[in-house]
């Protein structure tokens, strides 16, 4: 394991040469596929430069934001600059990277490169078959409907909901992930698996991270506006003292119809009785004109007193949010946001939190 | 007497029955296309079928082949009622839903820029399926679903 774990970090250390070869050996090695070579590569805002002959995807996303906290100094940053890069060079195989500098400028000056840059995800996916599909190599733990899809220009709010943080499960798992897809009722059911072994293969290595971790996630249609999860893990975490594992179940739904939308997630997390964590979110999104819409939120928590320090309170957190967000056009966001709460100051302080956010 | 009478009756049921038949003569027709293999037995798809291939969400045809689906452009009035009809869904939606693929590293459907480009598209590419107004789809081509939508003035046999 050991020879394995010095073997990723040499492949991180390596990783921008490697992309740059990876890079060289799409263009060589990818066959151009039937009528597709006729189409030409072209750019279009919010869906990035594709090559059609060598079934290629370069984009990604940038969101710049700023907040003034009522009881915390203000920030401006870049906070994400995100890089996709997709690739199949076969039918079945789709190879997938989202490279990221996270925070690179901020009001206190610019990060060096190697603290802000992360890979976000980095995986290889097999289709097996109509039905399955093999993920392996970094990417979004499938615990949580914001987790999978918290890109900014997707998301309705500048902040993230705080029980999806990373406190109640990591938000990257690295290792392999397994999908299942079916029709019930003609509706869609999804379902994943997946087993994690970050200790020994995690590149950006941090505290936050599983060491390892199985489960699963079901995801249901029950109608064309209505989306139900469940999911479960169990993890050991990098940073807890015991030897115990984890327990993470989780309840979400999506209801969304005429640009109205209703978006609940609910997660307890059992270290032992002193230690549970748990909370929920139930967002509601409503258009008021054009393109622009109104957002509230309501967040509740409960953090477990190994994460807190002395001086921190073991009480809950209750948060609210009310604010807009404008969508000009699909690949923008621009949002601005009142957070309020009690107990909330050391992990979600009150303020204005506001942010631009867009696909290129 | 009798003979008026009845040709009188005979006039009212004649118009009557062009009235019902006049609508469907001129509605329109949509035809889900590919290209004719002569290795390949011709299939037909359903409506959800036709869904799940152009959403992305279908990988495969039956041969094991990746489909190549293929849009026309946005602003084509057949493409705006195949969103509307067999994807249900609204212009937004649709394109939310492809920045959350996108988010996901798949990209939407090829974009060709009118039916005629469609159909040598098609024809030329295995496993590639696109659609077009029933009156282009011509003897190059294997309609492997098709589908009525109402008379629209935008909607030309003589454009391709």
């Amino acid at each position: 394991m050991v020879i394995l774990k010095k073997s990723f970090k040499n492949i991180y250390r390596k990783s921008r040469q490697g992309l740059v070869l990876w890079l060289c050996l799409l263009f060589i090695q990818s066959p151009s596929l039937f009528a597709t070579e006729v189409l030409e590569p072209s750019y279009q805002w919010g869906r990035g430069y594709h090559i059609p002959s060598q079934k290629f995807t370069l984009g990604g996303y940038a969101k710049v934001a700023y907040s003034y906290f009522e009881s915390a100094p203000q920030e401006l940053a870049l906070d994400d600059l995100s890089l996709f890069i997709a690739w199949k060079p076969f039918s079945r195989l789709h190879l997938f990277a989202e490279l990221e500098l996270e925070d690179l400028f901020t009001l206190d000056g610019v990060s060096s490169f190697d603290e802000s840059f992360l890979v976000e995800r980095l995986y290889a996916d097999l289709l097996i078959g109509e039905n399955f599909k093999l993920r392996v190599g970094k990417f979004l733990t499938p615990y949580s409907r914001w987790n999978l899809m918290h890109a900014a220009p997707l998301v309705w709010t500048s902040s993230r909901p705080l029980v999806t943080e990373g406190f109640v499960a990591a938000n990257h798992a690295t290792g392999l992930e397994l999908f299942y897809k079916t029709e019930v009722f003609y509706r869609d059911l999804n379902i994943s698996f997946f087993a994690d072994d970050s200790k020994d293969l995690e590149i950006n290595e941090n505290m936050d991270m599983f060491s390892y971790a199985f489960g699963g996630r079901v995801d249901y249609q029950l109608s064309s506006s209505f989306n139900i999860a469940g999911s479960y893990i169990a993890h050991k975490k990098e940073q807890q003292t015991s030897e115990a594992w984890q327990h993470t179940v989780g309840v979400d739904f999506l209801w969304k119809k005429d640009e109205y939308e209703l978006q609940f997630e609910g997660f307890y997390n059992s270290l032992d009785q002193e230690k549970d964590r748990y909370g929920l979110y139930l967002q509601a999104v409503t258009p008021i004109v054009d393109k622009l819409f109104a957002v509230g939120r309501y967040e509740y928590m409960v953090i477990g007193s190994e994460l807190l320090s002395e001086s921190e309170s073991t009480k809950p957190i209750h948060l609210g949010i009310v604010g807009l967000t404008w969508r000009p056009k699909t690949p923008l966001a621009v949002k601005v946001e009142y957070r309020f709460g009690k107990n909330n100051n050391s992990h979600a302080p009150s303020g204005v939190l506001t942010s631009v956010a867009l696909f290129f | 007497m009798n003979n008026l009478c009845i040709f009188q009756r005979s006039q009212r049921a004649l118009l009557f029955a062009l009235l019902l038949i006049v609508p469907s003569a001129y509605a329109q027709e949509i035809a889900v296309i590919m290209g004719i293999r002569s290795n390949a037995k011709p299939i037909s798809l359903n409506a959800r079928e036709v869904r799940q291939i152009f959403l992305r969400k279908d990988y495969f045809t039956a041969q094991g082949d990746a489909w190549i689906p293929v849009n026309l452009n946005a602003a084509n009035p057949v493409r705006a009622v195949m969103t509307e009809t067999i994807l249900q869904k609204s212009v937004v939606d649709l394109e939310r839903y492809w920045s959350e693929m996108y988010f996901d590293g798949i990209s939407p459907p090829y974009v060709l820029a009118s039916e005629e480009a469609v159909v040598s598209f098609v024809m030329e590419t295995p496993s590639a399926i696109a659609y077009v107004l029933a009156c282009h789809a011509d003897s190059r081509v294997h309609v492997v679903y098709r589908f009525q939508v109402a008379n629209d003035p935008a909607f030309s046999c003589a454009i391709k």
